[in-house]
């Protein structure tokens, strides 16, 4: 046995603490790192984030907001699938019985629909924004095309959970969206029926749209959305005009940047 | 000296059985991926469907006396007969594939979604619609009006009676 004096042993309370979190309290800048390296949400966050990508008018947090309102259609969208039944004969029903029956749900669907068509516009303004910061340039190409895609995905999601409420507007126009779609030269006619399972918009439709509505595409959605924000770590971060002013800190400071 | 023996000897072998099992890899992969794609549209086409048959039957010459428009939303078609003739046209929109409607007051056929409009005997009116309503062939089969949707035939075809 060695002859140093015996530590004593942390209450049970304290060891399931340091089970969970490993690092002392975040007042060393070596905790203050460790912190952050060693979660898995904050890991997110690059190494090294200079205070001028912080401001506000850098990317108008659009991403991040995008990303939160993706967060906030799952969980509604989670909401109305124990109420939702994806049959013809009930789906329609189902709607009804979320506007005018169901505690909260008529505020858990108008939830879900603002966040989608907020999810739109947001993701767009957030690509408008990448544009004209010319932030598609190499090294960041890539991460362009990827974000392209998750553009295409969210409008994907958008138009199936169109066809749910099962409706004269949703069934004509999902029978229209899915006409286009059978215009294509090559398969366009094998894409229409097997995204419909039939000839026209019918039961197989509406259960095929709810799969991909409620699982398949938020599975890839997510997928995605790690791999963006992933490779825009990889990338460097947010991607800036090359600094002119005489000294950054104090000018970000003055400004009002937030640490 | 035994460890270049070794060294050698590793070089000679291990490429090719290296080369031959990533080249095996990839063949698996494509392999299972082939598979998984014909397996995938496999399972999605439909192999039923629990759809109104191509040929459909539209009552007695009685049911559709002369003037008159019957819209059946099942089988999506009219049967018209006007002029002494018989004759049935698809409703479904040629534009996008909207259920048409008649219009009694304007005796014009409407599409609502995006506001085509046919005459009596299917053709354009108005676009967007490019092309006129698809003409099904009619036959009387024992008494028994049978309209083919599978087959489509001129514009000045009818049943004359
Ligand atoms: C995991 C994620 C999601 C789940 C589980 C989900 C689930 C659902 C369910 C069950 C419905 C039918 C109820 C209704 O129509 O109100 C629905 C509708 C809808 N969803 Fe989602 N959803 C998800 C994500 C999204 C996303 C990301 C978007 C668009 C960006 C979206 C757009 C819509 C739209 C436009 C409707 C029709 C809303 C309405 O008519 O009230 N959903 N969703
Ligand atoms: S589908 Fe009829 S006008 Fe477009």
């Amino acid at each position: 046995m060695s002859s140093f004096p015996k530590k004593k042993r942390p209450g049970f309370a304290k060891r399931v603490w340091r089970s969970i979190v490993r690092h002392g309290a975040p007042n060393t800048n070596r905790n203050r790192s460790l912190a952050v390296f060693t979660n898995l949400f904050l890991h997110i966050h690059p190494v090294k984030v200079r205070r001028r990508a912080m401001r506000f008018r850098a990317t108008y947090y659009l991403g991040g907001l995008t990303a939160a309102t993706f967060f906030l259609l799952v969980v509604s969208g989670a909401f109305l699938m124990i109420y939702y039944r994806p049959d013809p004969l009930r789906a329609y029903g189902d709607m009804k019985d979320l506007q005018y029956v169901v505690w909260m749900g008529r505020f858990l669907r108008n939830l879900h629909r603002w966040a989608a068509h907020t999810m739109v516009l947001l993701a767009f303004l957030h690509l408008c924004r990448v544009f004209f910061a010319a932030a598609y340039k190499p090294p960041r190409e890539f991460n362009w095309v990827i974000g392209v895609v998750l553009m295409g995905l969210t409008l994907l999601l958008s138009y199936t959970g169109y066809l749910l409420p099962w409706d004269q507007l949703a069934f004509w126009g999902v029978s229209v969206g899915t006409n286009i779609i059978s215009a294509m030269p090559a398969g366009g006619d094998m894409v229409k029926l097997l995204l419909l399972g039939g000839t026209g918009v019918g039961g197989n439709a509406l259960i095929r749209f709810y799969v991909l509505h409620c699982f398949i595409l938020p599975a890839v959605l997510t997928v995605g959305i790690a791999l963006h924000i992933w490779r825009f770590r990889k990338d460097g971060g947010v991607c800036l005009p090359p600094y002119e002013g005489p000294d950054q800190q104090a000018t970000t400071a003055s400004k009002g940047g937030s640490p | 000296m035994l460890l270049d023996d070794l060294a050698e000897q590793a070089e000679e072998n291990e490429p090719n059985r290296r080369e031959f099992l990533a080249q095996a890899g990839v063949a698996s992969l494509g392999v299972a991926t082939v598979g998984t794609g014909t397996v995938a549209v496999g399972f999605l086409s439909p192999a039923v469907l629990y759809e109104p048959p191509k040929k459909v039957s539209a009552g007695t010459l009685g049911d559709h006396p002369e003037g008159t428009v019957h819209f059946s939303p099942e089988y999506k078609l009219y049967v018209i007969h006007r002029k002494r003739r018989l004759y049935a046209l698809s409703a479904i929109c040629t534009h996008l594939g909207c259920m048409t409607r008649y219009q009694r007051d304007s005796r014009e056929i409407h599409c609502p979604c995006h506001g085509s409009r046919f005459s009596l005997e299917g053709e354009v009116l108005n676009g967007p619609a490019a092309e006129p309503l698809p003409r099904f062939p009619i036959a009387l089969q024992e008494e028994q009006l049978v309209i083919d949707r599978g087959r489509e035939v001129g514009p000045d075809e009818a049943l004359v009676i």
